[in-house]
């Protein structure tokens, strides 16, 4: 079995609304999967379902090859949601031992305080929650999460409302869940810096729908070079311009000043652009090449959908 | 019986115990005791020291005690303890996180329910013989020089229906908040049933109905929250408990 998360065509209705349509995705053994897109576009409610906390109107959603509405599959899924689930009257060790105590993990006290000691908390283990920092309750968080052992973390916005330095912290440790413990990790997240730097998978959805699914570097390669950032000493011409743009897969982005950025497809050789402005005499100043960025890929696809 | 809703109800349980407004409530309980002495004592002087009549009164008097106050300091405190156990996690969409562990809407709802049950009877039953031990010992003692037991249907009332019953009626309200957008609502209901017997024994009383047959009364009660209880669980869902909660 080699999908751990499977939606096969899912559709939910809230309210007469059309949350999901048609949603279908897997999570593989092993992924470190990056479920994108902008507010109220469905994550929130796809993580649900997974959950067993909503149920699809039509469709099928299974985890471990089993239906995600058996309360029991769960014990093999930690998850952090949006709302942390901590308890502030309680101490950080209390809400772990809570949570480790329903998982039925033997021996709770043990472990409670192997996972307090993993995300850096071991010394504030008998202070009240409710004074600790936005960081530090999703470190804790994620401590719960990993306290079953799961073979599945969902992580629901981690970072999120978390300062820089507690989001490296938090980034940190997911790295260290999927470099030690192997774990498979679906990860919804509105930051697309840190989906390109953890995740293998991705897919992006939007008003419900799937706009893009599969790996990360694929997408990256089928984008091509992404964009070339030339420098020159002055403006360029027009006419090189519209000599510029009549190469294939070549096209205009930005010009600026002295700075023209170019869309480059994956075959053009760089040189030619080079030979091009050296032969009518503009005097190239610096060339840079620069990365096609998820960020590129995920505001194309939102435009695209939102125009449609 | 499951561990799951132990481990939830014990949790609960020490997070209200936690709270300033808990020891508030039991203090209130107190208060309302004293209220109820000073009723005795100001009818008992108009009575011009006929002790038979004294000895009567006294004995109707803690019988009604002996029955109503354990049910009506139970669910006195139950708002206080269902506060904890419901009203504060779908605040704090913290029941969000509960239901996604592997435990099951069902054991969710007796979880919560016990929670607010036994505490409260702890507190109801303990504040309500402490207070029947004080009426007999400093105020009906002095005036008729015996000690008036409760009667045995009291007893069994007390200890056995009145624990059953509270936890039916606990179990209701805790379903209705749990699938209302405004679980504060549950607070009416126990303050609804607490002004029903605050002045049920007096009415009853004045229809000149005997206190022995709040054993009945709570017996059918029972019955009644147990059907309810079993139909309100098979339509209850972790997508209506979320659906309701602040999300």
């Amino acid at each position: 079995m080699d999908d751990i998360i499977s939606l096969e065509h899912v559709n939910k209705e809230l309210n007469g609304r059309s949350i999901l349509k048609d949603v279908t995705l897997a999570v593989k053994q092993g992924d470190i999967f990056g479920y994108l897109g902008p507010n109220g576009a469905g994550k929130t409610t796809t993580i649900r379902i997974i959950l067993g906390l909503l149920v699809a109107n039509s469709g099928k959603v299974t985890m471990l090859g089993q239906d995600v509405r058996i309360d029991k599959v769960r014990k093999k899924i930690g998850f952090v949601l949006e709302a942390d689930g901590l308890y502030d009257n309680l101490t950080a060790y209390a809400n772990l031992i809570y949570y480790a105590r329903l998982y039925d993990i033997p021996q709770p006290a043990q472990k409670v305080d192997k996972m307090l000691k993993l995300v850096g908390l071991a010394d504030r283990a008998q202070d009240k929650v409710g004074s600790y920092s936005k960081g530090m309750r999703q470190r804790l968080a994620l401590a719960r999460a990993m306290a079953p052992d799961p073979e599945v973390l969902i992580l629901d916005e981690p970072t999120a409302g978390v300062d820089p330095t507690g989001q490296i912290e938090i980034r940190q440790l997911m790295l260290d869940m999927i470099h030690k413990e192997k774990k498979t990790i679906l990860l919804s997240s509105h930051n697309l810096d840190e989906v390109q730097r953890i995740c293998n998978r991705i897919a992006l959805i939007h008003k419900g729908q799937i706009r893009l699914y599969g790996e990360l570097e694929q997408f990256k390669r089928e984008m091509g070079q992404g964009g070339l950032v030339i420098e020159t000493a002055e403006i360029v011409p027009p006419t090189t311009l519209d000599e510029l743009q009549k190469l294939p897969d070549v096209s205009v982005r930005e010009q600026k000043d002295g700075i023209l950025i170019l869309n480059v497809g994956k075959n053009v050789e760089v040189s030619t652009i080079i030979n091009l402005f050296a032969s009518r005499g503009v005097k190239i100043e610096q060339v840079k090449k620069q990365e096609a960025s998820l960020e590129d890929m995920y505001t194309a696809i939102v435009k695209e959908s939102e125009q449609k | 019986m499951n561990n799951k809703i132990f481990v939830i109800a014990r949790k609960d349980i020490s997070e209200a115990f936690r709270s300033r407004s808990t020891y508030i409530v039991i203090l209130v309980m107190i208060l309302l005791t004293v209220s109820y002495i000073s009723g005795y004592t100001s009818y008992v002087k108009g009575l011009n020291g006929n002790l038979e009549l004294i000895r009567n009164y006294s004995h109707s008097f803690l019988s009604s005690l002996a029955y109503m106050l354990p049910m009506m300091f139970s669910i006195f405190v139950c708002s206080v303890f269902a506060n904890y156990a419901v009203i504060v996690d779908k605040a704090k969409r913290n029941i969000e996180s509960l239901m996604a562990t592997p435990v099951s809407i069902k054991e969710i709802w007796l979880g919560k329910s016990l929670a607010v049950t036994l505490p409260s009877l702890g507190v109801g039953i303990a504040v309500a013989i402490l207070s029947f031990l004080i009426m007999n010992i400093w105020f009906v003692m002095p005036k008729t020089g015996t000690f008036i037991f409760p009667e045995a249907w009291a007893i069994v009332s007390t200890f056995i229906l009145v624990p059953i019953l509270v936890f039916g009626i606990v179990a209701i309200v805790t379903y209705i908040q749990l699938i209302v957008t405004n679980p504060r609502i549950g607070n009416f209901v126990f303050s609804g049933i607490f002004i029903l017997l605050l002045f049920g024994i007096n009415a009853l009383g004045g229809l000149g109905i005997s206190v022995n047959y709040f054993a009945l009364v709570y017996l059918g009660v029972i019955v009644l929250c147990v059907v309810a209880s079993y139909i309100l669980s098979l339509s209850l869902t972790k997508e209506k408990v979320l659906l309701s909660s602040k999300v």
